[in-house]
């Protein structure tokens, strides 16, 4: 790896204020890192995005990553547990006094929906998401997923930042900070938040905490575009070209008259790439350019503007992962609107609740799948479908819903190296506990950096006394799903 | 033990495993690199016979005598792939585990030598940082004494001092976090007196914008927020006094050590100083998870999020003062430094007593508030008893609705039923009331057009309403009702009366029934309309209005919760009807509980009847209760503050294994941890009061004699006046920490703070008075950016970009719209929208509230501020010794597009256009004030025709993005 790492090269030109670099340098010095030391991505501060080589041959080379928001029931989606049709409104044995998060709970509830077996291998998925359930051949399931935390924010900071506490790069921000980007008129790393509004933790799922900000993931979505992009309308063309011709300018005399200090060329060349950015933005939510047949396999012009405005986003998510953005987030479901309202959370009512949400999710999200499945995109790019944490099997007692359950739950992976067709560990008869290859949050983290070619136990940054990762000192890869 | 196996079992054969010569070797070669100093893992070390038999997670490596309770000889032979050892390459071959059997069957023979010894010796307690300061330099010490002596021993020298101009930039953003003004620079550049810089450094020392700037880097390693973070972020609107607590201290150079026993311990130390407890705000500065803490009902995630509670304040406080990372020790022993996780947690039980919470500044100053809101409360109550005395008892229109009952609107029927939402009934259609003397008509109002309130009686004036109503016209609470409180009367209590009316509904009263009821003939109609909603809803409004006949005779539109409104509406001898509205404000009906409390009719007192002596004093009490309800309205809320709510009788802490806190070990105790050995680590007991503990700790940080407080302070100062520390890892220490490029200086820096009395001031003065900071940051020396790449050993001074805050407040001064107002509630920049997890959207109005300081940002710790994140203004999730600088094209095109950016770039087209009255003038005014320089002929040349084509806003907005703007030499 050595080539990848010419340390005094990177110090000279590092970003200025990652004094850590020099740190690792000195621990290494010092004895203090074992030899499996970091693997420091090499970062030209006027570059940010350009392309960096992966720790070994990836075999995938960029993420889409689906966050259903409010912890989506797998017993009613894609595990399916014939026991809780037998022991429909029977006592969950051996549940005792069981407390969650909101408190006791009732007997145990047949799902929702009926399953049938799905594809060529006849996977057995409800009808709740029956586009979704169609491209079951596609998909590589973990059934044994489990989250350290019962409660929405810090579960989902787990999900997208590997900690449930505040404060940690996202996923994105480490993958993006390791490897770069395909494109460099576009940020490396984009969120694309639901038309209804951001998950219970917003920014921090595309945050990147003590990571360089240039590793934060910019939001936009089809019907909000990226913050400042557009020239001011008070501000002609002639004016802004008149403006930006003479920043440059002065900018360059400055920089020769001060040739010391690299950061200031650097500065220069992101004004250059925002103008660049301006122009590929503006391209990129143009889905006028897409075929009727395309977007009617979305469903962009339904009548229910959630689901139509959500289809556009899986429109906008295929078309950055065409142009070779590194990692792209796709959110479905808002928290703000509260409990089960405009997200997966159904503690009261979810019969009803779900009937709302499913339909929003499904035909959209399938088509996303079929229609980069179509242009070959699945062969690059990972999928990665996740949700905070399961919901019981039982009801909640008094309620017509679930409670939160991060014992055993369902995520599902697509696309380049993962096996298709494919389900990986089980939860017990109802579903509540991941009894087989109990799978952790850390895992899948491990999984997807191991996918892209990145060791997750070398890929760190020092920061305030440690070296920290996306899989803090916890994960292993998840063999058994790769091809 | 050993010794007895040694003699019972050892045959001379066996003897002649010789262990240095084949055992060491084997070690050598296939475990050290794994166990041993470098690397322990399972916490197992091989490399000295006391660490063998210490043993690591699986107990000791071996038992003389004893294969199997040996692992080390059963991990060599095991067939499991993930148990066998060593784990890579060749396995151990046949002899050599013949060898190792031997060897422990034998006694397990480990002559110790010199090696064993050196390796037993725990290195890391002669880490560099816990030894004591220095303090023996000598008279003739200085910093640039230091700073030259390891450059001249690479053959490397300073530059000589910077101009003039690049001097007063760097020192008014270094000390005050503003630019000067273009007029102080000319001054500063024509003063050829020998202590102008030094005047200077004093002038900008004593300018109360240094506190402002340097509590920004307090507040950034206490990772202060202006609320609570994590899933259900809500406001914290007290932390505030914190924050100016903090830039007040810096601005009187509070001696350090005090600063941190206040911020530690300073409500125990005088409870009675207001400044004192509102320091405790450090100790409540970080996020706090009310889900987990408050709301979730499993006993197992309270736990979990008060242990996360207690390790955010731990790691706060020793990090920030002691630079030492103890939060690595939560789950296990610390791996770099000799900390154990015992310890850690023992440091836990320092803290178990704190809760953050908002708490009263001060108790004494409470009490006198609501003794004093007692007293008068009591006074207006009685002055209205007299007033009701003299002028007759009135009659009290909410009785006349039989008790604990309402009348319906549907069908003006008497009920005992409380009523919810209904949108299904024509409005200003009046329902006949049968049963209650005196009322007429009951009806639902729109307010679209007139509205009827007698047969042949329509009034202008009701505002327009959605139409809908929710419960009766009550002689009770309403249906939800949350408060029947106004002043300190409660309505519903006895004594009292209220009549509800929730919008939109009308009352019109019979007042021929009611004279022959009362016997008065003139009436005035007295009462108090409130609202009776909960303060969650304090955004809805609604509206009150009473006609006397056709006559509009009072209105009070969108009152809202806490506002109360007198009434007193003359109703004459001739008129026929009272009719009473409610309305919904135009915000829907949902929590417009209004009520009026004690309505009476009360007789409007003919002259004729009364004395002139009774006359006049009923004026005068009317006079006094005015007075009185001026004085109680003037009245302050005792203040408050975020800060720490200390719980007499702490829990006791264990440590909890693993980190996990459903796993606890052993009690601990009160201690600090012992690797530093100034002071004694104890610091309590069980038995000690919660307020002790920290009283104790706080003089363990500070004590004289405390190796790291003081280094790490001064370092911290050196890391923002040269952008980086002689330590470059500010909050770390330890050993995985950097290690200082100059020792000698640090200690003499910490030496001298000592010397000062702790003062920062000084310290600053020192600093910036030296050669090594007054370096040109540009300058280019080739042989020493080759050997000092990183100008680690300063031979220049570096360059850097302003930070967020800087560059916010630069823009402001530059436009000459900087709102100068200091302390008091920060500025919100956004709208706020009350939900479960409250909405945050930033806005950028352009008003001078928002002029202000970036300090008195109010700060939302889960939504990030767009234009302050972009410029790498850290998450206050986040403890942050030293920001991160990135270059993005966000910021680009924030800098270009933002609202902000562009609001005030029209502010400095203003100011330079009163400022000047030529093309030429305003782009020379242009360059000085963003500049603080004058434009070069070829800048002027240039700049003319982009003025002269696209206006002086072109060339304005171009300026406060130009690198020169943005960056400090």
């Amino acid at each position: 790896m050595n080539h990848l790492l010419n340390r005094r090269h990177f110090l000279n030109r590092t970003v200025s204020g990652l004094s850590s670099i020099a740190l690792a340098s000195l621990l290494k010095d010092n004895g203090l890192l074992a030899n499996e030391s970091p693997i420091r991505p090499l970062i030209d501060p006027s570059r940010p995005y350009a392309p960096r080589p992966s720790h070994f041959e990836p075999k995938a080379k960029q993420v889409l990553m689906i966050f259903c928001s409010g912890a989506m029931s797998h017993v009613d989606t894609w595990d399916y547990k014939p026991e809780l049709f037998k022991r429909h409104d029977t006592p969950m044995p051996g549940s005792g006094n069981l407390i969650t998060f909101q408190g006791e709970q009732g007997n145990l509830i047949k799902p929702i929906r009926d399953f049938k077996p799905r594809g060529q291998s006849g996977k057995m998925i409800s009808d709740l998401l029956p586009n979704l359930a169609e491209m079951a051949d596609d998909m590589c399931f973990i059934h044994s997923m489990t989250a350290k935390s019962n409660t929405h924010g810090p579960a989902e900071n787990q999900m997208g930042t590997g900690y449930i506490l505040d404060g940690f790069p996202s996923a994105g921000a480490w993958v993006t900070y390791a490897l770069g980007s395909e494109n460099q008129n576009f940020p490396a790393f984009v969120a694309i938040p639901d038309p209804r509004g951001v998950p219970q933790i917003g920014p921090r799922h595309w945050g990147s905490a003590f990571l360089p900000a240039s590793f934060q993931g910019t939001a936009f979505n089809a019907n909000k575009p990226i913050p400042n992009l557009a020239r001011p309308g008070s501000i002609s063309d002639k004016a802004e070209r008149d403006t930006r011709e003479f920043l440059k300018r002065f900018n360059g005399r400055h920089l020769e008259q001060n040739p010391g200090d690299s950061d200031l060329a650097a500065r220069i060349s992101s004004y250059e790439l925002a103008a660049r950015m301006q122009l590929a933005a503006v391209e990129i939510n143009d889905l006028s350019t897409e075929s009727p047949a395309t977007r009617a396999l979305y469903g962009t012009e339904d009548t229910n503007v959630s689901k139509a405005g959500f289809a556009k986003n899986c429109i906008l998510a295929r078309r950055l992962i065409e142009r070779g953005v590194r990692f792209v987030q796709l959110f479905n479901g808002s928290y703000a609107m509260g409990e089960g309202v405009g997200n997966w959370d159904g503690h009261k009512k979810i019969h009803d609740q779900y009937a709302v949400h499913a339909p929003i999710l499904d035909q959209p999200c399938a088509a996303l799948l079929k229609d980069m499945k179509a242009r070959g995109l699945l062969k690059n790019t990972l999928v990665v479908f996740v949700t905070e944490f399961g919901r019981m099997p039982t009801f909640q007692k008094g309620a017509n819903g679930r409670d939160h359950n991060p014992k055993g739950f369902t995520v599902w992976l697509s696309g380049a190296g993962v096996k298709r067709a494919y389900s990986h560990g089980a939860t017990d008869d109802f579903g509540y506990q991941a009894m087989e290859n109990v799978t952790t949050i850390y895992d899948l983290h491990a999984t997807m950096l191991h996918l892209l070619g990145l060791n997750h136990e070398r890929l760190s940054f020092y920061n305030n006394g440690i070296e920290r990762r996306l899989t803090d000192v916890h994960g292993h890869v998840v063999k058994d799903i790769l091809t | 033990m050993r010794s007895v196996l040694f003699v019972f079992f050892i045959p001379s054969v066996i003897l002649a495993v010789d262990f240095d010569n084949e055992i060491r070797p084997l070690l050598q070669k296939h475990c050290i690199e794994c166990h041993g100093e470098k690397k322990q893992k399972g916490e197992l070390r091989l490399d000295a016979k006391s660490y063998a038999l210490k043993g690591g997670h699986e107990g000791p490596a071996l038992v003389a005598g004893d294969l199997a309770k040996s692992p080390l000889f059963q991990r060599i032979i095991s067939t499991e792939d993930d148990k066998r050892m060593p784990p890579k390459g060749e396995r151990l071959s046949a002899e050599q585990v013949a060898a190792v059997k031997a060897w422990i069957e034998s006694g397990a023979l480990w002559p110790e030598n010199v090696a064993d010894q050196a390796a037993a010796v725990d290195k890391r307690l002669q880490h560099w940082s816990v030894q004591p300061v220095k303090a023996d330099f000598g008279k003739t010490a200085s910093i640039d004494g230091f700073i030259k002596a390891s450059l001249s021993a690479k053959g490397l020298s300073m530059f000589p001092e910077a101009d003039r101009r690049t001097l007063i930039r760097r020192l008014s953003f270094d000390l005050t976090g503003l630019p000067p003004s273009p007029e102080r620079v000319e001054q500063f550049v024509r003063d050829n007196e020998p202590q102008a810089y030094e005047k200077l450094v004093d002038e900008l020392l004593k300018s109360p914008h240094y506190g402002e700037r340097w509590a920004r880097h307090w507040l950034d390693i206490a990772h202060y927020a202006d609320t609570h973070g994590f899933e259900r972020d809500q406001l914290r609107p007290n932390a505030w006094r914190y924050r100016d607590y903090v830039i007040e201290s810096l601005n009187a150079d509070k001696p350090y050590h005090e600063f941190l026993h206040e911020q530690i311990a300073g409500d125990v130390i005088r409870p009675d100083d207001q400044q004192a407890v509102i320091a405790t705000g450090f100790l409540a500065a970080g996020p706090w998870d009310f889900v987990g803490q408050v709301e979730t009902k499993s006993d197992m995630l309270k736990r979990a999020a008060r242990a996360g509670d207690l390790d955010d304040m731990v790691t706060q406080v020793i990090t920030s003062t002691m630079g030492i990372t103890i939060n690595c020790a939560r789950c296990h022993d610390h791996k770099l430094d000799p900390i154990t996780q015992q310890e850690y947690y023992s440091l836990w039980s320092v803290f178990a007593g704190v809760k953050r919470g908002e708490r009263e500044v001060s108790a004494v100053e409470s009490k006198r508030l609501a003794d004093e809101k007692d007293r008068l409360g009591k006074r207006l109550t009685q002055t209205r008893a007299q007033i009701a005395k003299l002028a007759g008892q009135g009659l009290e229109i909410a009785t006349l609705i039989p008790e604990d009952s309402g009348i319906d609107l549907r069908n003006g029927s008497v009920t005992k039923d409380k009523l919810g939402f209904h949108r299904d009934l024509m409005t200003n259609r009046l329902q006949k009331v049968e049963n209650v003397s005196g009322v007429k008509w009951v009806f639902v109002a729109d307010g679209k057009g007139t509205v009827r309130v007698d047969a042949k009686q329509e009034v202008k004036g009701v505002p327009a309403t959605s139409g809908h109503f929710w419960d009766t016209i009550a002689n009770r609470p309403l249906n939800a009702q949350r408060s029947t409180k106004l002043g300190d009367i409660d309505f519903a209590a006895k004594g009292h009366t209220m009549l509800a009316m929730h919008a939109n509904s009308g009352i019109t009263f019979d007042l021929v029934k009611l004279r022959e009821l009362s016997g008065h003939a003139a009436m005035r109609l007295n009462g108090l309309v409130g609202f009776g909603a909960s303060k969650e809803v304090a955004a809805t409004r609604a509206d009150f209005t009473v006609f006397v006949d056709a006559e509009l005779k009072f209105q009070k539109l969108k009152l809202c919760k806490d506002e109360t409104s007198v009434l007193d509406i003359k109703v004459p001898a001739t008129a026929k009807t009272l009719t009473l509205i409610a309305t919904d404000g135009g915000d829907g009906i949902s929590n417009d509980l209004l009520y009026i409390g004690d309505p009476k009719l009360v007789p409007e007192v003919a002259e004729s009847r009364l004395t002139e002596v009774a006359v006049i004093e009923l004026k005068r009490l009317r006079a006094e209760v005015q007075l009185i309800e001026g004085d109680l309205k003037a009245l302050p809320e005792p203040a408050k503050v975020y800060a720490v709510v200390s719980e007499a009788k702490p829990p006791v802490i264990r440590v909890q294994r693993r980190g996990n806190p459903e796993d606890e070990g052993a009690e601990v105790t009160p201690t600090a941890f012992a690797w530093v050995k100034h002071a004694s680590a104890a610091l309590g007991d069980r038995a000690t009061p919660e307020g002790q503990r920290r009283r104790a700790l706080a003089e363990w940080i500070t004590h004289p004699d405390n190796p790291l407080t003081r280094r790490v302070l001064v370092n911290r100062l050196w890391h923002h006046h040269f952008g980086q520390g002689l330590v470059t890892t500010p909050s770390d220490f330890g050993l995985g920490g950097d290690k200082p490029s100059h020792p000698e200086l640090l200690d003499w820096l910490a030496d001298e703070f000592l010397k000062s009395g702790w003062s920062l001031k000084h310290m600053h003065k020192l600093i910036v008075m030296s050669a090594a900071y007054q370096q040109p940051s540009m300058s280019i020396n080739s042989e020493a950016a080759r050997l000092d790449a990183q100008n680690r050993l300063l031979w220049r001074q570096n360059p850097r970009r302003l930070d967020a805050e800087s560059l916010h407040d630069a823009v402001l001064v530059v436009s000459g719209t900087l709102n100068p107002a200091m302390g008091g509630a920060g500025y919100r920049d956004f709208n706020y929208t009350e939900a479960y997890a409250p909405i945050y959207d930033y806005i950028t109005p352009d008003k001078p509230e928002l002029w202000r300081r970036s300090i008195y940002r109010f700060i939302v710790r889960t939504t990030p501020h767009q234009f302050m994140a972009t410029l790498d203004c850290p998450d206050p999730a986040n403890l942050t010794p030293a920001r991160v600088n990135t270059t993005t094209a966000l910021q680009a095109l924030t800098l270009s597009n933002n609202d902000f950016m562009l609001q005030q770039a029209q502010h400095l087209v203003t100011r330079i256009e009163n400022e000047t009255d030529s093309r030429e003038a305003a782009i020379r005014r242009a360059f000085a004030l963003s500049f603080q320089r004058d434009a070069t002929a070829a800048e002027l040349q240039a700049a003319t025709p982009l003025v002269t084509e696209q206006g002086l806003f072109a060339l304005c907005r171009m300026l406060i993005n130009a690198n020169e703007f943005v960056y400090l030499d």
